[in-house]
């Protein structure tokens, strides 16, 4: 009888001990739960130019992306860019916002934000996603057409009805800076205006933050591959040191996009078109140019025989692109013929090779080679 | 914290706009919608529609279901997703760790 109790406390103290060996793993599970709400990820690149002339350009990219889960409805994430390019490093925040989701079909999102403005600035500008190893001059930083930042706020959503789907977003925040450029005048990362750029309309410098800007991007999905969008993007700017008065910035843009496997071509197809336009409507002033807009464009094609069953032959792609920049002022436009091979390491690890034909506003055509390593991590 | 680790005229302009939009949506009006519910595809078609059209899909074994959950937040703003398109390919994703 004794040894009957006995043994029932012991196994009384043994079930304490395994509760509190329960609670703690709890705890440590917590714990570990909370921490796997961040998380890292980014991209890096090295890209090496070759000039008509034989010179050599060098750049090196490092974008660690930040994540953080504050709530099961709310992200904030934050994006650096880390960039070593003829000679110098520069160091910018791409962006930095929080988002909540309001309910399925609504998002809100506040802080620095990529433009939701045409197809390329959110959806394709990331360097192991682009295609090619530059950008297209009319949606280039500091150097297109398009809106490509602002500090603000912006709403989105999605809508789906059967096979058919549409996307938007609108914002609201800060406008670009209106550089009117001279030979003195510099942009925001203190390298000469470029040559292309000339007076009239000017550069829009997206670094410096002020007045307001709003509009928004419709895309519609008729079929899941094939997405149509139209842009706006109306600003209020001020010319930097300008006695001229306020201007008022309308751009706007149609894209259109496709990606889908074609078993004809035993590959994938991936199209892309993205037209934009942008006009400044002084309020009053007399010096400036009656053509106050400044428009380009960019097409492009690539095919990969995803459905070979060679390996490395499914990992190839080929890729070419068209894209033009009017000039300003009544100059020529620059244009450019862009012909790229592709090798997929990973989904997300790429080679680029492209050779690139460059006929500028002035002078003879130039040829150069672009060769850029990019992956995402 | 432990952190997981693991990418002249601008009248014109718009009038071709509005028109292509115009064009796109009569053709894609011709089936009316239906329930959201009932036609929801599964997830591995969502993330086969949604996931490739800008960049290659990364395979679910890539991420950890955590990472997916974390992830999915950012591509739902990135590639315009509703809640449903997201939960159900961040389904898929997770049953394919």
């Amino acid at each position: 009888m004794r040894t009957t109790v006995e043994e029932l406390f012991a196994l009384g103290e043994e079930v304490d001990e395994l509760r509190t060996q329960a609670e703690e793993h709890t705890a440590k599970l917590a714990v570990s739960e909370g921490a796997l709400r961040a998380m890292l990820a980014g991209t890096t690149s090295t890209t090496m130019t070759v000039e008509d002339d034989h010179s050599l350009r060098y750049a090196a990219l490092f974008a660690p992306h930040f994540f953080w889960t504050l709530h099961e409805r709310a992200l904030f994430e934050a994006h650096l860019d880390l960039k070593l390019a003829d000679g110098s490093t520069g160091l910018n925040l791409e962006f930095a916002a929080l988002w909540f989701t309001v309910n399925d079909s609504l998002t809100i999102g506040a802080g620095k934000l990529l433009t939701p403005f045409g197809f390329y600035n959110e959806q394709l500008h990331t360097t192991w996603i682009n295609r090619l190893p530059d950008e297209p001059l009319v949606v280039a930083d500091h150097v297109g057409v398009s809106p490509t930042h602002l500090v603000g706020v912006s709403a989105r959503g999605a809508w789906r009805g059967g096979t058919q789907r549409a996307v938007w977003a609108v914002f609201f925040g800060s406008a670009p800076h209106a550089l009117l450029p001279s030979p003195s005048n510099t942009h925001s990362h203190s390298e000469p205006m470029p040559v292309v750029m000339g007076p009239a309309t000017g550069a829009l410098d997206y670094d410096r933050y002020h007045r307001w800007a709003t509009g928004g991007r419709a895309g519609y999905l008729p079929i899941p591959s094939l997405e149509l969008g139209y842009s706006l993007h109306v600003a209020r700017v001020d010319p930097r040191g300008s006695p001229l008065a306020r201007i008022l910035m309308f751009t706007q843009a149609i894209d259109v996009n496709y990606n889908d496997v074609v078993p004809a071509l035993r590959g994938t197809l991936d199209a892309h078109l993205e037209a934009v336009l942008g006009s400044a409507q002084p309020q009053e002033h007399d010096d400036w140019p009656a053509d106050r807009s400044r428009a380009g464009l960019y097409a492009q094609l690539a095919y990969r025989p995803s459905e070979v069953d060679a390996q490395h032959l499914a990992r190839l792609e080929v890729v070419t692109r068209y894209d033009r920049l009017d000039g300003i002022k009544g100059n020529q436009p620059t244009e450019r013929a862009t012909l790229g091979l592709n090798y997929w390491i990973q989904p997300s690890l790429v080679i680029k090779a492209a050779a690139q034909v460059v006929d500028p506003p002035t002078g003879d055509n130039t040829l150069r080679g672009l060769f850029q390593l990019a992956g995402g991590f | 914290m432990r952190v997981q680790l693991v990418g002249p005229s601008h009248g014109p302009t718009a009038l071709v706009a509005a028109a292509v939009l115009a064009l796109a949506l009569g053709a894609g009006c011709m089936k009316p919608a239906t329930d959201v519910r009932d036609e929801l595809p599964g997830g591995a078609q969502l993330w086969s529609d949604n996931c490739g059209r800008c960049h290659n899909m990364r395979p679910p074994s890539q991420y950890s279901s955590k990472e997916w959950g974390i992830i999915m937040i950012h591509m739902r703003v990135r590639a315009g997703m509703t809640g449903a398109e997201t939960r159900a390919i961040r389904a898929f994703l997770e049953s394919g760790q």
